[in-house]
């Protein structure tokens, strides 16, 4: 499900059968990094979408979530995460980024974060760029297949 | 006078009639066309895009990605799609949608072990049999939506996935 009015409606709805979240992590430069920034922010946002395609009925894409490059403001992140959980919606909660910064204070944070580097995809043939998402994301399906399980099992 | 010849009063008779049918035909044609217009617009409407030649298909169903173009207002975008296709015994072609019935999950075919041959969704642990079926106790309540399909110089050609009665 995506960040819009009908499938919010759903989601009021059917709410018990979506509980988990997917949210972006993106950062922004429009100094030196800018155009790194446009492909981590690019990719991601392939990926993320091939995901709530696949699992659009239980996975929630959350708005990007956006800060300027090498001043990841973890507390905010830390509160929207407490707000989510708290929420009651969503059981379990999943973090994607193409910055390196995250993956060094992964175990600091709730939720599972996905680390992919980006690839710079746009110089890529239309139809091979589809083949390589769908590569990239099947191995992180796995991943949160597990997860649910392990929710199954406990 | 040769008797071809006509009068005034006849000549300007043909002529305003002439000209007055014109502008009366001219005035009309719009009209009637406003009233046409939704049954001359339908059929052109729904394109068909060829997905494969039908030379890669067999009796295991495989899935087949192909972009559409879809209108949200001014924006035009490219939507991807999937199908699940496969030859059925008397030689029909099946093109399956792989949405899930129940909240819209991709369903994939032969992954779970526990029930092999059939689509399985990981979402809700929703099942279908190959001919798109819905099984009895999982989340979906209807089968899985059927893509008009044709063939034409060896290629599967797919239109809109169309949904079907529940089991």
């Amino acid at each position: 499900m995506r960040w819009k009015t009908n499938d919010a409606d759903v989601f009021l709805k059917s709410g018990e059968y979506v509980d988990s979240l997917l949210i972006p992590l993106t950062p922004v430069d429009f100094k030196q990094d800018f155009k790194s920034s446009v492909t981590m922010g690019e990719y991601t946002e392939m990926l993320c979408s091939e995901m709530e395609r696949q699992l659009h009925g239980r996975l929630f894409l959350a708005p990007n979530f956006t800060y300027v490059k090498d001043q990841a403001p973890i507390d905010q992140l830390r509160s929207l995460l407490e707000h989510v959980t708290n929420s009651g919606h969503f059981k379990h909660i999943f973090l994607m980024t193409s910055d390196v910064y995250w993956k060094e204070i992964e175990h600091t944070i709730t939720g599972q974060l996905f680390w992919v580097p980006a690839l710079p995809l746009e110089s890529m043939d239309e139809k091979y760029r589809l083949e390589v998402v769908k590569e990239q994301v099947k191995p992180l399906f796995q991943l949160i297949f597990n997860e649910w399980q392990r929710g199954i099992n406990s | 006078m040769s008797k071809e010849d006509i009068s005034r009063r006849q000549f300007l008779n043909y002529t305003l009639t002439g000209v007055g049918g014109f502008m009366a035909a001219g005035m009309l044609m719009p009209m009637v066309r406003f009233a046409l217009d939704p049954i001359l617009k339908e059929g052109s409407d729904q394109k068909m895009v060829a997905v494969t030649s039908i030379e890669e298909l067999s009796n295991e169903p495989k899935r087949f990605d192909f972009k559409i173009k879809q209108k949200d207002g001014w924006y035009e975008s490219d939507v991807t799609q999937s199908a699940w296709v496969y030859k059925a015994k008397n030689g029909d072609i099946i093109a399956l949608s792989p949405i899930c019935k129940h909240l819209g999950c991709t369903v994939d075919w032969n992954t779970d072990p526990s029930h092999p041959n059939q689509f399985f969704c990981p979402c809700h642990l929703g099942r279908y049999t190959k001919d798109g079926t819905n099984v009895k106790g999982t989340a979906p309540l209807a089968p899985l939506d059927v893509y008009d399909s044709q063939v034409k110089d060896g290629k599967l050609y797919l239109g809109k996935a169309k949904p079907r009665k529940g089991a």
